[in-house]
């Protein structure tokens, strides 16, 4: 098997080291990363059902559906903890029925 | 190239990885906002849960549309990748100081990243596409 080609002009030698270490097995962190990319897609795919599901609420969602809902942020993942489920393998989003126009 | 997409209401986002590793090990997987006008990368509170603020400092205040805000400073590695390269930043990043109106504002991707960014954002084409053109180190994935 070969190695990750690795290149920067700006890193250091031992943070180069530190961010590898963080890292893992590229190939890996990026497959994670873009199944969180495909699963953030599909919940605003769904988003208008979510809406109508569970209005004014958190919702949490896996690859397997939705995982947890509740009134706070913090109620929702308690909820996915006790499921054990790793905060990386779901996304979340609030669902506004009264949604505020966001200028950033 | 990187691929991100548009949320229900028409947003641009990207996925990214954040490591914060003053703090925690486990690398947190964020949609990040793309805002040209943000100066800065920011995470706000839905982002940021387990995030252990009592360690946090740094603390300056930011200016934007809804008035002055309170943000942390503290060191990151922020990811993406493309399918073939992993893009790797080595910077600072805000963190919101939580408050009663910030609790579902999404993560900024600022200028300071997309300064090393060609993005084009076809919403007619529903293809958000993104050409990194710098990062400080880049491993093949």
């Amino acid at each position: 098997m070969v190695g990750p080609t690795i290149e920067g002009q700006v890193m250091d030698a031992e943070k180069k080291h530190k961010i590898l270490g963080l890292l893992g097995d590229p190939a890996e962190a990026a497959a994670g990363l873009a199944a969180f990319r495909d699963l953030a897609i599909r919940m605003d795919r769904e988003h208008s059902e979510l809406l109508r599901l569970y209005p004014n609420r958190w919702v949490a969602m896996s690859t397997n559906g939705v995982v947890a809902t509740a009134e706070t942020i913090d109620d929702l993942f308690r909820q996915v903890d006790e499921q054990q489920i790793p905060h990386h393998e779901v996304v979340h989003d609030y669902m506004d029925t009264n949604p505020r126009s966001l200028i950033l | 190239m990187i691929e991100g997409w548009f949320d229900a209401a028409g947003r641009p986002y990207v996925a990214a990885q954040v490591y914060l590793p003053r703090l925690e090990r486990v690398p947190r997987h964020l949609e990040l906002l793309v805002d040209t006008g943000a100066d800065v990368t920011s995470l706000h509170p839905t982002d940021c849960i387990g995030i252990p603020y009592e360690a946090l400092s740094d603390l300056s205040e930011t200016g934007g549309v809804g008035g002055v805000a309170g943000y942390y400073s503290e060191d990151a590695f922020v990811v993406f990748d493309d399918g073939e390269i992993t893009h790797i930043y080595s910077m600072r990043v805000d963190i919101a100081v939580p408050t009663r109106n910030n609790m579902t504002l999404p993560s900024l991707l600022g200028q300071d990243i997309l300064r090393h960014w060609r993005v084009i954002h076809d919403r007619p084409g529903n293809s958000l596409s993104i050409d990194v053109v710098r990062a400080d180190m880049t491993v093949s994935s």
